[in-house]
C-alpha cells in the first residue's frame, strides 16, 4: 500500500468515524462507508487542508467510491 | 423603529423592522404579490425561484431561458410594489441554480436564501459592489458550522445570516424520516445548536444572525424562538393562507380544509423526505399507479426521471394553478390549525399582538 492511499485512509477514517479496514478501494463512500452528503463535504475539506490540494465542490460530488477520491488526488499531487 | 416590542432583524446593513422571513414556497407559491406584502409590513418577502419559468407558456420548451426572464420579472414587480426588503429563495438542488443566483443579484436582490443543499461556492457569484446578503439554510449546527469556515477560508466572507429549518416546516426537509418526530432534532434544541456552533464565526461582538422557521405559528412562538436565541423567524404556513399569496386559491383552501391527520411524509423524487397534504393524487403515487412520464428538462440534480414516479415540478405547478387532481400542495405541520383566508397585513398585526401578549 503507498503512503498516499495511507493517508487518505486516516482522514476518510478520522471524518467518517469509520475503521480503517473498512476503507477499501472499492468501499463506496454512501453505501459502505455511511458518509452523507455534509460528510462527503468534510471529507473533501480535510483532504485538501491535510494535502494542501484543490478539489473543485462539483467533483466532491461525484467521488462514489474510495478509488474515484484516491485517483483523482493522485492526478492532482505531482 | 416604529415603537413595535419585537426587535427587529439585521442582516448586515439590512434592517427589517418585523422579524419574520416569510419563507420561499415553489412552484410559484411565493412569488412577487406575496413577497411584496411581506416586504411592506417590514418583513423580509421572499420569490421561491424552483421552477418559476415554468408559469411561462414556453417554460417546458425554453426551460433555461423562461426561468431567467420569469424571476427577472417577478423581481421587477415586487421592486414596484414595495420598497421594503426583498430575497429570493434558491434551491441548491436545482440545475440551474448558477443562472438563478447570477439572475437575482444583477437584478439587486436584497437577500439570496439558499438550501435544499449546502450552497458551498455561493459566494462566487458575488462582485464588486453588490449588495446582495448570501444566507444559507441549514438543519444542523454541523452543516451551519462547515458553510461558515468554508466561506471564510476560501472566500474571506462570512455568511451574513443562516436559516435554521426544523422537521416540522413543509416541503422538502433536511433530516431523515426517522428523525422527524425526535426531539433531539426539534426546532427548540437546532436554534441554540446553531447559534453554539456559529459562535467562532462571529465578527467580534456581531454573532452571526440565526433565522429558525418550521413550525412557528404564533406570537408566541415567535417569542419562544426569539428567546432561544434566535435573530428572527421563517414562517410560511401562514402566509399561504393570505389574500396576496399567489397560488390559486383552490391550493389555499385546501389548507383551511385539511384535518390533523390529512398531513403525511412523502419521499419526493428530490431524494429528500417533503410534508405534504394527502390527496389522491399522492395515494395514487403510493399505491404505484402513477405512471412514468417524459421529463422535459432535468431541473433537479437529485432527482432521477428514471425512477422518479412522476414530476415533481409538474404537480406543484398543477397545485399551484388550483388542479390538485394533478398535483399536491407542500405544507408545515401546522397547515390543519389554519382556518381562513386572510391579509397579510392583519396576520402580520395578529402575531404582533399574540407577540406582544404573551411577553407578559
Amino acid at each position: 500500500m503507498d503512503e498516499l492511499f495511507a493517508k487518505i485512509k486516516k482522514i476518510i477514517a478520522d471524518k467518517l468515524e469509520v475503521e480503517e479496514d473498512k476503507i477499501t478501494l472499492e468501499a463506496s463512500f454512501r453505501q459502505d462507508l455511511g458518509a452523507d452528503s455534509l460528510d462527503t463535504y468534510e471529507l473533501v475539506y480535510g483532504i485538501e487542508e491535510e494535502l494542501g490540494i484543490t478539489i473543485p465542490d462539483e467533483k466532491a460530488n461525484e467521488f462514489e467510491t474510495v478509488k474515484d477520491a484516491y485517483e483523482f488526488i493522485k492526478s492532482q499531487i505531482k | 423603529m416604529n415603537g413595535s416590542v419585537w426587535k427587529a432583524l439585521r442582516i448586515g446593513d439590512l434592517e427589517a423592522r418585523t422579524p419574520i422571513v416569510q419563507g420561499g414556497m415553489g412552484v410559484g407559491i411565493s412569488l412577487s404579490g406575496l413577497a411584496s406584502a411581506v416586504a411592506d409590513t417590514g418583513g423580509i418577502g421572499v420569490i421561491a425561484a424552483a421552477g418559476i419559468g415554468l408559469l411561462e407558456p414556453d417554460g417546458f420548451t425554453d426551460f433555461l431561458g423562461a426561468n431567467i426572464r420569469a424571476l427577472r420579472r417577478e423581481i421587477r414587480r415586487a421592486r414596484e410594489l414595495t420598497r421594503g426588503i426583498l430575497g429570493v429563495n434558491i434551491m441548491v438542488a436545482l440545475s440551474n441554480f448558477a443562472d438563478m443566483v447570477r439572475t437575482a443579484i444583477e437584478e439587486g436582490i436584497d437577500v439570496i436564501f439558499a438550501g435544499a443543499g449546502l450552497p458551498v461556492n455561493l459566494p462566487e457569484f458575488l462582485k464588486d459592489g453588490v449588495r446582495t446578503k448570501l444566507v444559507p439554510i441549514v438543519s444542523s449546527g454541523r452543516a451551519a458550522a462547515l458553510i461558515a469556515k468554508r466561506w471564510l477560508d476560501k472566500y474571506s466572507y462570512r455568511p451574513d445570516a443562516f436559516v435554521v429549518e426544523g422537521p416540522r416546516a413543509g416541503g422538502h426537509l433536511g433530516f431523515r424520516r426517522e428523525q422527524l418526530e425526535d426531539p433531539g432534532y426539534a426546532l427548540q434544541t437546532l436554534v441554540p445548536e446553531v447559534v453554539e456552533a456559529l459562535s467562532p464565526f462571529a465578527d467580534g461582538d456581531s454573532p452571526i444572525p440565526v433565522v429558525a422557521g418550521g413550525g412557528v405559528y404564533t406570537g408566541a412562538d415567535i417569542r419562544e424562538i426569539l428567546e432561544l436565541g434566535a435573530a428572527g423567524v421563517q414562517m410560511a404556513t401562514r402566509f399561504v393562507a393570505t389574500d396576496e399569496c399567489d397560488a390559486d386559491p383552490a391550493f389555499k383552501q385546501c389548507y383551511v380544509a385539511a384535518g390533523k391527520d390529512d398531513l403525511e411524509i412523502i419521499a419526493s423524487p428530490v431524494g429528500m423526505p417533503g410534508r405534504a397534504v394527502r390527496n389522491k393524487f399522492l395515494d395514487e403515487v403510493e399505491a404505484g399507479r402513477k405512471a412514468p412520464y417524459s421529463c422535459p428538462y432535468h431541473c433537479i440534480v437529485t432527482c432521477d426521471p428514471e425512477k422518479a414516479p412522476y414530476c415533481i415540478s409538474l404537480a406543484l405547478l398543477n397545485a399551484q394553478k388550483g388542479r390538485l387532481d394533478k398535483g399536491f400542495a407542500f405544507a408545515g405541520a401546522n397547515a390543519p390549525r389554519v382556518e381562513s383566508i386572510v391579509s397579510v397585513r392583519s396576520l402580520v398585526e395578529s402575531l404582533e399582538e399574540e407577540y406582544r401578549a404573551s411577553g407578559t
